[in-house]
């Protein structure tokens, strides 16, 4: 049995279907904006946003109201809406389970003018998680898992699990979070975020860009799986080292490319999507982990460029991205990137390449000292 | 079968381990009880003030379950913890410095985050293995269990601390499980787990 990827949505500053996003990342479009006056944040910044009056339409089609929704449960319905629509899907099943990675949800609400008519309740990631499920009938108590900026890749190695455990047939994993001021004031705080477009693994990089939106997989167990990509192996580690920077040894994400490497050759991975956020120290690891984990001769590529750290969606929203390149056979390029600023040589993808290779990694690294991986198969 | 090695109970108040009453107080804030209890514990590592109060109780729970635990491989033991309100106390303290003063702070945004408890478990003890945090709105003692026991049979994993981190306002509930694959111990059911809860 396999657990196979059988629906997927990205709701992003670049469109509102997988297809579009996929499409856009191929010509090489960028949804990272200049943004000088907006969330009341006092500092501009640069970030990838989703197009208001896109959502409003799109959940407007659903019934979805902003009077009853919020911003953040609104994306994330329209991503499962369009992630499930004309698959063989029972979102009414105790058989199906509903997983939802976030960092921060509903946030946003903690800010007096921003509450309007929510509940107190309605801060709680597990209400967030049931309004979701709720709202498409499932039955079961959503889990929700919050790893910081590993949440998406996470929540994916947990839907295995819970796939393999045999209890459930489908589990649906959407990942969201969105653009507040309190993220970027926090991402500010920190000196983290880049003034311009960030440039992953390059010399001149110098910060990351925050990005919203929300990613569904819809993932079922199947027996003899055509055409389909599959989640191989994926693996969970703390590199215990430090709760805000990054290891210098990169220990934790060396560990995790080691399990899912397990069952593979270096030959046969087709590519790497790092996490890439484009901070001097987050690039500089990796690079060490991949080069320890004997990958150096990777393609690798970082997808921040495109779509911003998508924070709680980004685990999920470039693990489709991913497949997809496994699906249609091309590396996309690593926006951003001009020059090596990794102490180890790493093969960054500058120009699309078509890719005839049938795995790939990605991975992610977050805050707490933790990092993912996966690796998936066609 | 897994079994439960040690387990621990928090409450502003008062701590059990392994069902005794290890330490009680007066004092039923949380912030300032679990202050007391470092005091009484004395684990002789600063970095404890500068945490927030869910990272704090856990780092005690796990301060009281690894002590005097034989070393195992360190790639071997994972964090599957879980609990309502996320670092929701953390978050409302950041929020209130990005009103009409605006100063946010690193030291405080660093902790709106729930997994950074495990973080701060992982360094004191240098854990590599599986660090996962859920949200739910209370103990899924069944889910918390057939995840550990999944990740038992599919990855390696031998030990793990387990448990229900909630901290919300002045209170505090916390309930921790050291868990091993196999050895002896009290057999790791949901019956048992729920028995155990003070």
């Amino acid at each position: 049995m396999k657990v196979c990827i059988v629906g997927d949505n990205i709701v992003s500053s670049l469109g509102f279907t997988t297809g579009e996003n996929v499409a856009a990342v191929r010509r090489g479009d960028s949804g990272l904006r200049y943004y000088a006056d907006r969330l009341e944040v006092p500092e501009p910044f640069v970030a990838s946003a989703v197009c208001r009056e896109r959502l409003d339409e799109a959940a407007e089609r659903l019934g979805v109201s902003s009077e009853k929704y919020t911003r953040f449960e609104r994306l994330s319905i329209v991503s499962v809406a369009d992630a499930v629509a004309g698959k063989a899907v029972d979102l009414l099943s105790r058989r199906t389970l509903f997983v939802l990675s976030t960092t921060k949800g509903n946030v946003e609400l903690l800010d007096e003018k921003l509450k309007k008519g929510f509940g107190p309740e309605r801060v709680y990631l597990w209400h967030t998680a049931r309004v979701i499920a709720g709202f498409f009938g499932n039955p079961n108590e959503p889990v929700v898992v919050s790893n910081a900026c590993i949440s998406g890749v996470a929540a994916l190695v947990v839907a295995k699990r819970w796939l393999e455990i045999g209890d459930y047939d489908t589990v649906v994993v959407v990942g969201a979070d969105v653009l507040s001021k309190f993220v970027i004031s926090g991402f500010q705080s920190f000196k983290a975020l880049s003034p311009e477009p960030c440039r992953p693994f390059d010399a001149a990089r110098c910060g990351l860009n925050i990005g919203e939106g929300a990613a569904t997989l819809v993932l079922q167990r199947e027996e003899a799986p055509v055409g389909r990509v599959m989640v191989e192996a994926g693996a969970i580690t703390n590199d215990a080292n430090h709760i805000s920077g990054p290891s210098r040894t990169g220990e934790g994400l060396f560990r995790a490319l080691t399990a899912v490497m397990q069952g593979a050759e270096t030959e046969e991975i087709g590519f790497l999507n790092a996490h890439g956020t484009a901070t001097p120290y987050n690039d500089e690891m990796e690079a060490i982990a991949f080069e320890r984990a004997g990958l150096q001769q990777v393609p690798v590529y970082s997808l921040k460029g495109y779509f911003g750290h998508t924070l709680g969606a980004a685990g999920v929203l470039e693990t489709i991205m991913a497949a997809h390149a496994l699906k249609e056979g091309f590396l996309p390029v690593s926006r951003g990137y001009q020059q090596c600023g990794v102490s180890r040589p790493l093969q960054m993808v500058t120009e699309m390449t078509e890719c005839r290779m049938r795995q790939c990694i990605k991975t992610v690294s977050g805050f707490g000292g933790c990092n993912a991986a996966v690796r998936l198969k066609i | 079968m897994s079994v439960i090695r040690k387990y621990c109970c928090i409450h502003a108040g008062k701590c059990f381990l392994d069902g005794a009453l290890l330490f009680q107080s007066e004092q039923e804030k949380a912030k300032e009880f679990l202050a007391e209890l470092y005091r009484e514990i004395k684990p002789g590592y600063p970095k404890f003030f500068k945490m927030d109060v869910l990272a704090k109780a856990g780092f005690l729970a796990a301060e009281l379950l690894m002590k005097g635990t034989e070393p195992v491989d360190d790639r071997k033991t994972g964090l599957f913890f879980a609990n309502a309100c996320s670092c929701l106390d953390t978050d409302r303290h950041y929020q209130d410095t990005i009103g009409e003063a605006y100063f946010p702070s690193p030291s405080v945004f660093v902790y709106t985050l729930p997994n950074i408890v495990l973080g701060e478990i992982c360094i004191r003890h240098r854990i590599f293995g599986e660090n996962t945090f859920f949200v739910a709105p209370e103990f899924p003692v069944s889910q918390l269990r057939r995840y550990t026991e999944q990740v038992f049979a599919d990855s390696g994993l031998e030990r793990a601390l387990v448990g229900w981190l909630e901290c919300e306002g002045n209170t505090c509930e916390v309930m921790a499980l050291l868990v091993e694959k196999q050895g002896e111990g009290i057999e790791f059911t949901d019956e048992n787990i729920n028995r155990l809860k003070r």
